[in-house]
């Protein structure tokens, strides 16, 4: 079974609102969701708060994950040196989104980040320039456009449309998550229906149902490779942090070290030559 | 003779709102509701195009399908379930399906419309909605405690199975299909 991801939640200040949101995500049948935290100019940086317990059945708890993500709102004025920081590692994704031409190029090519979004509900302000997009692709970044505002205003929806398609035909759809970038439960639709609304914006089937299950599965990959291995090559972790099952790996590879162990070995290898020369003998 | 093919919408509402089990669902509000939305974000021909072939069947009592009310279009709606059957023509099938998440209101609350199967008959239609509702019933009974709660769940389970239903599948399909 393939799940359904949704990694655009917002953050509410509303505890029993937020609650709601996510028990209605959850309901709709999404399985990985990620509450997003917006850090714009001059916001103070926190560390990712837990995940928001919600009372579910067991059943819907075992294939309910939550995931945090942090939003950085990029200008040509800020200074992005912290995003290597042990406070946004915290987080399980890390997006920008970049307000101007030169913030945008910045984020394809030089900046570490995992996912570059964009305000669809307004006009833009530059041209998404198809180099720049192709960089951000050899790169492994991930693109995201947000259905939320097509369906809470009619005069977002022209926008998120001509956005959309616009985008859809530069990338071809490749590399792109949809996500919902929602405040209020009303704004979350199925997901099933949100493929559908994908081919509204210019997607094909397959990839419309794909930027749903396979390609955030991949971001998600990504964004522990960024956070958590040194040069996506190596991770450290602690030897009980292993399953049972897979703790021989372990005890398979310790040299062998005692004199005794080595005997023990040579006569065993002894025994069935001396065995195979008594058949000869009785033949 | 000509054959003209419909597709068949199991629709599943969803009301956000902490008190859900006061709200009701009337097929004559959930197709204004529709209108709307298609008046909102259709053009003129798209709506005339979406608009014909399409009938209107309600449910007001227990069980699924109960009294036919033909007003040019066809929509069956289980208010207990909160689910909701359209018919559109075949060539407007897509129409519809990018149409149902633009639904916002129905009867001035927020609503969430879940599409949930879509069939080329009312039998297979039926047969999609008798299997969600038991699958949401087993559901129920696995997470209840109370024994009264159980029981009445178990007797729901054991009356909502297809040869209950086979009869008025028959029936249902003599109706509609062919012209």
């Amino acid at each position: 079974m393939v799940k359904f991801h949704d990694l655009n939640i917002a953050r509410v200040k509303d505890a029993v609102a937020q609650k709601h949101t996510l028990r209605i995500a959850c309901r709709l049948g999404y399985e990985v969701v990620a509450v997003t935290t917006v850090l714009k100019n001059g916001d103070e940086l926190t560390a990712a708060p837990p995940p928001i317990e919600l009372q579910l059945t067991k059943e819907e708890q075992q294939n309910f994950q939550q995931l945090s993500r942090i939003t950085v709102v990029l200008s040509d004025k800020t200074n992005n040196s912290y995003l290597g920081n042990d406070k946004i590692k915290s987080y399980d994704i890390l997006a920008v989104q970049p307000t101007t031409e030169k913030s945008f190029q910045v984020a394809c090519s030089e900046l570490n980040v995992d996912l570059i979004t964009f305000d669809f509900s307004t006009w833009l302000g530059f041209h998404l320039k198809h180099q720049y997009v192709q960089t951000a692709l050899r790169l492994g970044k991930y693109f995201e456009f947000t259905y939320g505002p097509a369906i809470r205003d009619t005069t977002c929806r022209r926008y998120v449309f001509q956005n959309t398609t616009d985008f859809v035909q530069r990338k071809e759809g490749q590399n792109t998550i949809i996500s919902s970038g929602a405040e209020w439960p009303t704004d979350l639709r199925a997901p099933y229906d949100v493929a559908n609304l994908a081919i509204l914006f210019g997607m094909k089937e397959g990839q419309a149902k794909s930027s749903l299950t396979s390609t955030p599965r991949a971001l998600l990959l990504k964004a522990a490779t960024r956070r958590l291995t040194v040069k996506s090559s190596i991770t450290i972790g602690h030897v009980t942090s292993i399953p049972e099952k897979d703790k021989w790996k372990i005890e398979g590879s310790k040299p062998p070290s005692t004199d005794a162990g080595k005997r023990q070995n040579t006569d065993d290898h002894d025994e069935p030559k001396k065995k195979k020369s008594k058949k000869l003998k009785s033949n | 003779m000509v054959r003209l093919k419909n597709r068949y919408f199991l629709c599943k509402v969803i009301f956000p709102s902490p008190d859900e089990s006061n709200e009701m669902l009337t097929s004559q509000e959930f197709r204004r509701a529709i209108e709307k939305a298609a008046r909102k974000s259709l053009g003129s021909s798209d709506l005339a195009l979406w608009a014909t072939g399409y009938e209107m069947h309600i449910n007001s009592g227990s069980s699924i399908f109960d009294s036919y009310l033909l007003v040019g279009k066809v929509i069956k709606v289980n208010s207990h379930s909160k689910t909701a059957i359209v018919r559109v023509q075949h060539r407007a099938t897509r129409m519809l399906s990018q149409l149902l998440p633009f639904i916002k209101q129905h009867q001035k609350t927020d609503v969430i419309i879940q599409t949930l199967h879509v069939t080329g008959t009312v039998a297979t239609c039926q047969k999609a909605l008798i299997k969600y509702e038991r699958r949401t019933l087993l559901e129920l009974l696995r997470n209840t405690t109370n024994k009264d709660h159980r029981k009445k769940i178990q007797e729901a389970l054991l009356s909502c199975t297809l040869d209950l239903q086979g009869q008025k599948i028959a029936s249902d399909n003599d109706n509609d299909g062919f012209t």
